[in-house]
């Protein structure tokens, strides 16, 4: 801690030993054959400069005279930038409406999370699909559905595919080329022209419905009209 | 959230149940908590392949009837499975993300093919009538535009315990595009390659398999999957392969080993990240074939909770699976 005592005339006193004395005195000297004008530099380089007369590399004028003339670069005249914006059409977006067709861009498909499954494309056959999916409960009486009331309401993102059977279901599972249909609406269609289940169900219906009414008592008043009494005999 | 296993009330909801579309997404609020929803069996109407399953997974299962005939309308295949190729689907989004569902005369649990044009174990696919879509610079440079398929495979839960498991109605399998997922008990791989195309080309599944016989399919799945990297080794000692594997969002365990929890909470120690997921399928039969299946999932969920894995839904897989159950936890390292 000594050695770091400021070193002035003043403060030495007795209790400096021999060797300090020695090392404070080098530095002495040292400082004294130090060049005079590094130690001017040190201690005046706050002072006041002055600035120097050539200002050097300015931007040209874009007016400048020939003897008499003046005569204006028009090149230099406008901004390369604004030159540029000038010559070409300039886009205006409205805000509002950019913000929406992004969203809509956005919204084309689920995103990331379904691998961009792209969003419902509602054709006429499609809506009759996903109507009749609605109401397939009735297509089959063997088979059970979880309940699936109220009106259809097309998804929001789908897609409309063919399943292909696995390689060992050629013969078992697979419907044949000339029987495969375009929509869902059109295969449930194809099997009732097999089985013939609605229209007999609805034959049924209608004979039980309208047993015993309207229909039954014209044929009754006709027969008492003519008199051919036709007995089951 | 009280952890309340009733695990005797088995068959509460009988009946048709079938064609499991309708109210999906709406389904989560109303069950909240840990409940055993034992048993939402009953006639399995109009989901999958009536047939049973088919083809031989790699763990024996002996001793078991046939699950085909407990329930199916016209039993096995004298009716004829349902969707025969040609016939048309509609695939719309699952609740889950990556996952879909095909929608015609029965639905149909699907993922989207990572390799088009390519069967796994013989399933059926769903391929898309529109199949073109156009690389961003095949349009541009005036080159032919490149179609590619997409293409969507069928998911049996019949074959997989994931699959019954979506079906049954799990809140959450951690599981999304991009995740990084530990398969511990991969088999063949035919789950797995599922698995594979719900984390699609970003993500990643680590199989780990210990059977040489099984892990053979495995690494010949793996070699079209990109995003697969089988493992043939015991998941007991998860050192030996953890060169291979990174931090992982979530652990799939099938193991059907007496000391499952264990394996479980080994890998989870190493690989797991904190507030990762865990779906683990227990089987009754593999960890105590005296005790009765209710009272062998409250041990295994207690033995998880050991292992710091925050137990938080636990559903049977009745319908598909007999004295099974799923168990999903939350992993914390704190404290469980």
């Amino acid at each position: 801690m000594e050695d770091l005592q400021p070193v002035g005339p003043t403060r030495v006193d007795d209790e400096l030993s021999d060797e300090q004395i020695e090392t404070l005195l080098a530095r002495a000297t040292a400082r004294l054959q130090q060049n005079p004008d590094q130690r001017r530099s040190t201690t005046k380089s706050s002072k006041f400069n002055f600035p120097k007369l050539d200002a050097g590399d300015l931007v040209k004028p874009y007016i400048h005279t020939n003897g008499e003339m003046a005569l204006v670069a028009g090149k230099r005249l406008v901004e390369d930038k604004q030159r540029k914006q000038s010559n070409s059409f300039r886009k205006v977006e409205e805000p509002v409406a950019a913000k929406k067709a992004l969203l809509e861009r956005k919204k084309a498909t689920t995103g990331p999370a379904w691998f961009d499954l792209p969003r419902t494309d509602l054709t006429p056959q499609l809506k009759r699909d996903l109507q009749l999916l609605k109401m397939r409960n009735v297509l089959d009486p063997h088979r059970h559905y979880k309940k699936d009331g109220g009106k259809m309401q097309a998804p929001e993102y789908s897609q409309v595919g063919t399943i292909v059977e696995g390689p060992t279901e050629f013969f078992s599972g697979r419907v044949e080329n000339k029987k495969r249909k375009r929509t869902f609406v059109e295969e449930v269609l194809a099997g009732e022209q097999e089985t013939g289940r609605f229209k007999r169900k609805y034959g049924e219906l209608q004979g039980k419905k309208t047993s015993g009414k309207k229909a039954f008592y014209k044929t009754l008043k006709a027969q008492r009209k003519t008199g051919f009494k036709k007995g089951p005999s | 959230m009280a952890f309340t296993p009733r695990g005797g009330d088995r068959g509460g909801r009988g009946g048709g149940r079938g064609g499991f579309g309708g109210d999906r997404g709406g389904r989560g609020g109303a069950r909240g908590g840990f409940g055993d929803r034992g048993g939402r069996g009953g006639a399995r109407g109009g989901f999958g392949d009536r047939g049973g399953r088919g083809g031989a997974r790699g763990a024996p299962r002996g001793g078991r009837g046939a699950p085909r005939g407990r329930g199916a309308p016209r039993g096995g295949r004298g009716g004829g499975p349902g969707a025969k190729g040609g016939m048309k689907v509609i695939i719309e989004p699952h609740r889950h993300a990556g996952v879909f569902v095909a929608r015609g005369k029965e639905d149909l649990l699907v993922t989207k093919n990572l390799t088009p044009g390519e069967a796994v174990y013989g399933e059926k696919r769903i391929s898309i009538d529109t199949p073109t879509t156009v690389s961003g610079d095949a349009a541009t440079n005036g080159d032919a535009p490149i179609a590619t398929k997409t293409e969507y495979r069928v998911w049996n839960p019949f074959r997989s315990k994931l699959a019954a498991g979506i079906l049954g109605g799990l809140e959450d399998i951690h599981m999304k595009p991009g995740s990084k997922v530990l398969y511990l008990g991969a088999a063949s791989g035919t789950s797995v390659s599922h698995v594979a195309d719900i984390v699609g080309p970003t993500g990643t599944v680590f199989a780990v398999e210990f059977s040489h016989r099984s892990g053979r399919d495995l690494i010949n799945m793996a070699t079209h999957r990109t995003n697969v990297i089988p493992i043939i080794e015991d998941a007991r000692h998860p050192l030996k392969y953890r060169m291979l594997v990174s931090m992982v969002d979530c652990i799939f365990a099938d193991v059907a080993q007496p000391d499952q929890a264990r394996i479980v909470g080994l890998n989870a120690h190493q690989f797991l990240k904190v507030g990762g997921g865990v779906v683990v399928s227990i089987k009754a039969n593999c960890i105590d074939s005296t005790a009765p299946p209710e009272q062998v999932f409250a041990r295994e969920v207690v033995k998880l909770r050991e292992e710091r894995i925050k137990p938080k839904e636990q559903l049977t897989l009745e319908p598909f699976e007999r004295d099974h159950a799923m168990v999903v936890g939350i992993y914390s390292r704190s404290s469980a």
